[in-house]
């Protein structure tokens, strides 16, 4: 029989069942009969069965169907992560992006949910920078748009698309942008993305810097800003000040569904604005600068046509896409616009050739216009 | 809990091949002892939970498709949740244990060694959680850290003693 010294000295082996056979029945003779020793094993199995107790925690349903989901969207180890990467070096552009999108869905659906608009006394929950980035600020694009496409299935947010929106589902592209932000959607954000989607022509860059310096002093936060687009968060109130602002800094300039009906369009709470920037719709800067105005199935065949050349969406709206071109896929893709009866450019021929490039992939937005 | 037996060999092999049942069967062999140790190493909420879980998951599987290893999956798994779990950020939101049905005692223990859990250090709580928690033997563990079974061991015990010398400390503080 063990002696107490020996009980101490044996205790974790003990605890981890690791103890010889003859050992072990020596320790549970002592054990019957000292009390002490018995309560202090009692005292400290009872801690690892807390650690124990504290693993036995419910799994969200979901978790498999989503682990497998992801899996079939990036059946290739390496492959898609690398050219997310390569694209969006040191940035999460296609990320914030999606995210934006799924935004917009998730708001929409919360919008119809409460009849309109969010109620009094329940307020909507804006919480902007989880909205952004913090819940997939580790992932790629892939991944994000994954786990939002998956969280849209599971919220039926496709059944809320609105009806002019029909398009959109065929598109793949889209709907993984659907994915991406019913994640999010679990934060509610009431939120009508296009819903103020100006449109600047200016002549000089220094408007283009006041512009922004004007957002700065406004103090609104920039979700994403290149050289042609800026997108902010905004309430009604900050959105019809940006109107103002533009309208004084690029007098007769500014375009779009909020200019000359204030910002009417706003649903109440945050909303994205979208200011898009262009000189004279020329080419410039690195990018391609698009107006096509879509007849029928066009838009339906535009998505085809990219979604066959694997061109990444960086950002989609009923108006505007946001493309990130490799050279290799410009003249393709220009041609294949070309040839569709349904597509006419509305600034002019597009030619590849217009197209300034940088590094080798151009940023190409597209103004579509339904007709 | 042993890491690898026999069965799970035929499963790695099917799951290389992308056998979706067999994938299935892998993840829900092991999702909710790794959902649990993201949960308690991160202190953070489900949400953030569930998000390093399923990336940790994937990460895993693609290696696993890549490499052809046979496994232990465990031990290509285990490593990529401590990386993403490392830098996730506590959360007040935190859950409560599960302590449904047990007795009021029970039910403070469990809290006051939640607590002393979130103050440990994050090697300590990685040890507890993996032998403790998910169960896994010593020479699992050491291959999973990378360190001898010896020191994996003394690791476990001392980690042990921490927790139980500060639950004690908390415990007299409340009574």
């Amino acid at each position: 029989m063990m002696n107490c010294s020996e009980i101490a000295k044996n205790l974790q082996a003990y605890l981890d069942d690791l103890l010889q056979e003859d050992d072990f029945q020596a320790m549970r003779a002592h054990l019957n009969g000292c009390s002490k020793c018995r309560d202090h094993v009692r005292s400290v199995g009872s801690l690892a069965s807390a650690v124990r107790t504290l693993g036995e925690i419910e799994v969200p349903e979901d978790l498999g169907q989503s682990i497998l989901f992801r899996l079939r969207q990036n059946p290739k180890p390496s492959g898609p992560k690398r050219r997310a990467a390569s694209r969006y070096p040191g940035n999460n552009t296609a990320l914030l992006f999606a995210v934006i999108g799924l935004s917009w869905v998730a708001g929409y659906a919360y919008m119809k949910s409460n009849k309109g608009a969010p109620s009094e006394t329940e307020p909507p929950v804006v919480m902007r920078t989880e909205i952004q980035r913090a819940p997939v600020s580790d992932l790629d694009a892939s991944a994000a748009f994954a786990q939002l496409q998956m969280m849209a299935a599971a919220l039926g947010v496709d059944k809320e698309i609105p009806p002019e929106g029909d398009e959109w589902r065929e598109a793949p592209t889209v709907s993984e942008a659907v994915d991406a932000s019913a994640v999010l959607s679990r934060e509610m954000h009431p939120e009508m993305l296009g819903s103020a989607h100006w449109h600047v022509s200016y002549t000089a860059e220094p408007e283009r810097l006041q512009l922004l310096n004007a957002l700065r002093i406004l103090g609104v936060g920039r979700d994403y800003e290149s050289v042609e687009l800026v997108v902010v968060s905004a309430s009604a109130q900050e959105a019809r000040r940006i109107l103002y602002s533009m309208e004084r800094i690029f007098p007769g300039q500014v375009s779009g569904p909020g200019v000359g009906e204030g910002v009417a369009a706003l649903p109440e709470g945050r909303t994205r604005c979208s200011i898009y920037l262009s000189r004279g719709n020329t080419e410039g800067l690195g990018v391609a600068h698009w107006h096509l105005r879509l007849r029928g199935t066009a838009r339906e065949e535009l998505f085809e046509v990219i979604r066959e050349l694997g061109i990444l969406i960086d950002y989609q709206s009923t108006h505007l896409l946001v493309l990130t071109v490799p050279q290799v896929e410009l003249g393709t893709l220009v041609n294949r616009i070309n040839g569709m009866p349904g597509v006419v450019p509305d600034a002019g021929p597009l030619e590849a050739s217009r197209v300034r490039l940088s590094a080798g992939t151009a940023r190409v937005s597209i103004y579509l216009i339904e007709e | 809990m042993a890491i690898q037996d026999l069965d799970e060999v035929v499963l790695l092999q099917r799951c290389r091949k992308g056998e979706e049942s067999a994938l299935k069967q892998l993840i829900h062999q092991h999702e909710q002892s790794v959902f649990a140790m993201v949960l308690h190493l991160g202190a953070c909420d489900r949400d953030h939970a569930y998000e390093a879980t399923v990336s940790s998951f994937v990460e895993a599987i693609r290696e696993l498709q890549a490499s052809g290893s046979d496994g232990p999956f465990l031990r290509e798994l285990l490593p990529i949740v401590v990386r993403k779990t490392r830098d996730l950020k506590p959360s007040p939101k935190f859950e409560d244990p599960s302590a449904a049905g047990l007795p009021p005692e029970q039910r403070q223990l469990l809290q006051v060694v939640k607590q002393v859990l979130l103050a440990l250090s994050f090697q300590s709580r990685l040890l507890l959680v993996l032998r403790d928690q998910i169960g896994l033997r010593y020479e699992d563990i050491a291959a999973i850290l990378e360190v001898s079974m010896k020191e994996a061991r003394s690791s476990v015990i001392q980690a042990r003693s921490q927790l139980r010398d500060k639950t004690r400390e908390a415990l007299d503080r409340i009574r």
